[in-house]
């Protein structure tokens, strides 16, 4: 499907500070995510994940710090050259106002790679097409998004992303809305990627999964990296216990790690 | 050729097909609006103009002194406010944007309506006069609109804002123009209404005036075509056409700056004319598809046709009331009423019923 992805450079991210006011929200992050490699980005509600996700993508200044994708300063990037290397899929974006069709959206993913006065040609329709029909979404091409439902919409944005065939997929909470079957497949499609040289990093709630999915974790905690590495080494139960306020446990199973919460008596 | 088949992306053959189309008809009502008229129809002259025919010298008058300056005005008015009316509602999300919502349009009349009140006639006259104060008004306006979006927080949609300052600015500038028509005298207060109420008499206006006019909302109508793609990418949102590669704030400057400039044009000229920015654009939308890239030029030569129409039907009472009705006038009872059964169509559409 996407065989022709750029191999991704490595993204790396110095002293990262971010306020809003008085309000700090990442107090210097430090990570190196090598290309090549999925990463998964864990923490509590307002921990910072998606302003360190926008910061990553060059969607958002940091207060202070530095940013280098594929050893380029997000910062100085234009925003065509920024989209060439990563694609960006917020949560709660694409608000649908015009009936752009589907398949028009999905396209649009082509944006940075195609010149302002040119209209799709057949080639492209027909990988726009191929990755519609990869996310189970062939039968909505022709329908307008604004009758999408939630979860059908969060695909057709994963499936603009992957049209443009940026070597970065920055994905926030990509499963989020979707059924069980659509989740995995997300997550497929998500090591699919890295294993044809690309990178994702993907925000997400599911510590199971990120056991499952992910080469690596981040973990967020009081606007910093509390915590980094494979998930078996990055992931403990006294950390995560700590940052989610609740008793974590792991429990094995065919090999994994399976993750439930119990209350701690005060949630 | 004309369908937007299920699915499939524009195509060069439709957007050459309907463009095309859509100039037949402009050149059509165009050629009628010339043939008819307060001194009687000249159909046949028309026609045998068209086929190469000498005329005689009242009927070149009438055709070309008095009516075809008007047929003309009527077209690059129609064009400037339907383009720009697209563009708004693109830019800032908002299906009900156009010119006047924005108070871009009422900053333009506000200023004018200053200078006829005033009766200010040091500066350049009257045909001068009021357009210089009109494009100040809308620089105004433009200003404190683009100064306002500074005030969104980083990272978050300047919509809103700007949206919100336009209604408070039009609503502001709109009771200052009421409160100079109660300070003036009745006959002022009567030319003052007529203008504000938009009106095609343009017969006054001389060659040179009519081919600036021409020539600046030619220029930024085609300007404004230069960012039909980013406007597709920036109707789902600041947030999406960023992480697409759209400079989104930059875009919206622009594109809000070049459209202001051809409304206060028109504004200007001819008043207060509602509903063209409105009614051509949503019409053609749910013809043509969303595409910027086929709905501007569309809506170039839709907004034409539509003006020059109503201006055709204001010119054509002029038996029954004895008197030309201002165009703004038609333009608000064609385009309210069209407006509703174009929102019922594509609300029903939104519901997949259509």
């Amino acid at each position: 499907m996407s065989s022709d992805t750029a191999k991704a450079g490595a993204l790396v991210l110095e002293g990262v500070k971010r306020a809003f006011g008085e309000v700090s929200i990442l107090n210097g992050v430090n990570l190196r995510c090598e290309g090549g490699q999925a990463w998964a980005i864990v923490g509590a509600n307002g921990a910072g994940k998606s302003t360190m996700m926008k910061i990553a993508a060059g969607l958002q200044s940091p207060s202070s710090g530095k940013i280098t994708l594929d050893g380029e300063d997000v910062r100085s990037m234009d925003r065509r050259s920024l989209a060439r290397k990563r694609a960006v899929v917020g949560a709660g974006w694409s608000s649908q106002l015009f009936d752009f069709t589907t398949l028009e959206l999905v396209l649009m993913g082509e944006h940075a790679n195609t010149s302002r006065w040119s209209l799709p040609d057949d080639a492209q329709i027909e990988r726009a097409r191929a990755v519609l029909e990869r996310l189970d979404l062939s039968h909505l091409a022709s329908r307008p998004a604004t009758v999408l439902s939630s979860g059908e919409l969060q695909r057709v944005m994963l499936a603009r992303a992957l049209v443009s065939r940026s070597p970065w997929l920055m994905l926030d909470e990509p499963t989020a809305n979707l059924d069980m079957r659509h989740q995995l497949q997300v997550l497929e499609i998500i090591r699919e990627h890295c294993r044809q040289g690309g990178s994702a990093l993907v925000i997400l709630h599911d510590l199971s999964l990120v056991e499952a999915y992910f080469d690596q974790v981040a973990i967020l905690h009081e606007g910093k990296i509390a915590a980094s590495g494979s998930p078996n080494e990055a992931m403990s139960e006294a950390l995560l216990s700590d940052v989610f306020q609740v008793n974590m446990c792991a429990v094995a199973l065919q090999n994994r790690r399976l993750w439930y919460a119990t209350d701690t008596g005060d949630v | 050729m004309f369908a937007r088949r299920a699915g499939e992306p524009l195509t060069r053959t439709r957007i050459i097909a309907w463009l095309t189309a859509l100039l037949v008809v402009e050149l059509l009502v165009a050629m009628a609006a010339l043939a008819i008229g307060s001194s009687g129809a000249l159909l046949g002259e028309v026609i045998a103009w068209v086929s190469g025919d000498e005329l005689s010298a009242t009927t070149r008058a009438i055709l070309f002194d008095a009516r075809l300056p008007r047929v003309w005005f009527a077209a690059i008015t129609g064009c400037a406010l339907a383009t720009s009316g697209a563009v708004f509602q693109a830019v800032l999300r908002n299906p009900l944007a156009d010119p006047y919502v924005l108070g871009i349009s009422s900053g333009a009349a506000l200023c004018a309506t200053l200078f006829l009140a005033l009766g200010i006639t040091q500066i350049g006259g009257a045909l001068l006069g009021a357009p210089l104060f009109a494009l100040g008004g809308a620089a105004l306006s433009l200003l404190i609109l683009l100064g306002a979006q500074r005030w969104a927080p980083p990272g978050r949609d300047g919509v809103y804002v700007l949206l919100l300052t336009g209604v408070i600015f039009n609503a502001f500038a709109s009771a200052l123009i009421t409160f100079l028509k109660a300070i003036v005298s009745a006959q002022k207060a009567q030319e003052l209404l007529f203008y504000l109420m938009g009106s095609l008499s343009v017969e006054g206006l001389d060659t040179t005036t009519m081919l600036a006019c021409t020539a600046v909302v030619s220029a930024v109508t085609c300007a404004l075509f230069w960012f039909s793609r980013d406007l597709n990418l920036l109707s789902l949102g600041d947030q999406d056409a960023e992480a697409l590669g759209v400079n989104a704030r930059g875009v919206r400057r622009w594109v809000v700056g070049l459209a202001s400039i051809s409304v206060a044009v028109a504004v200007a000229y001819t008043g207060l004319i509602g509903f063209v920015g409105l009614v051509i654009p949503h019409g053609l939308r749910l013809l043509l598809g969303p595409d910027h890239r086929l709905l501007l030029p569309a809506c170039a030569l839709g907004g034409a046709s539509f003006l020059t129409f109503c201006d055709l039907l204001a010119r054509g009472c002029f038996e029954w009331f004895s008197m030309t009705l201002p165009v703004g006038v038609v333009t608000s009872i064609i385009g309210a009423p069209l407006f509703v059964f174009l929102l019922r169509r594509s609300m029903m559409g939104a519901r997949g019923v259509r």
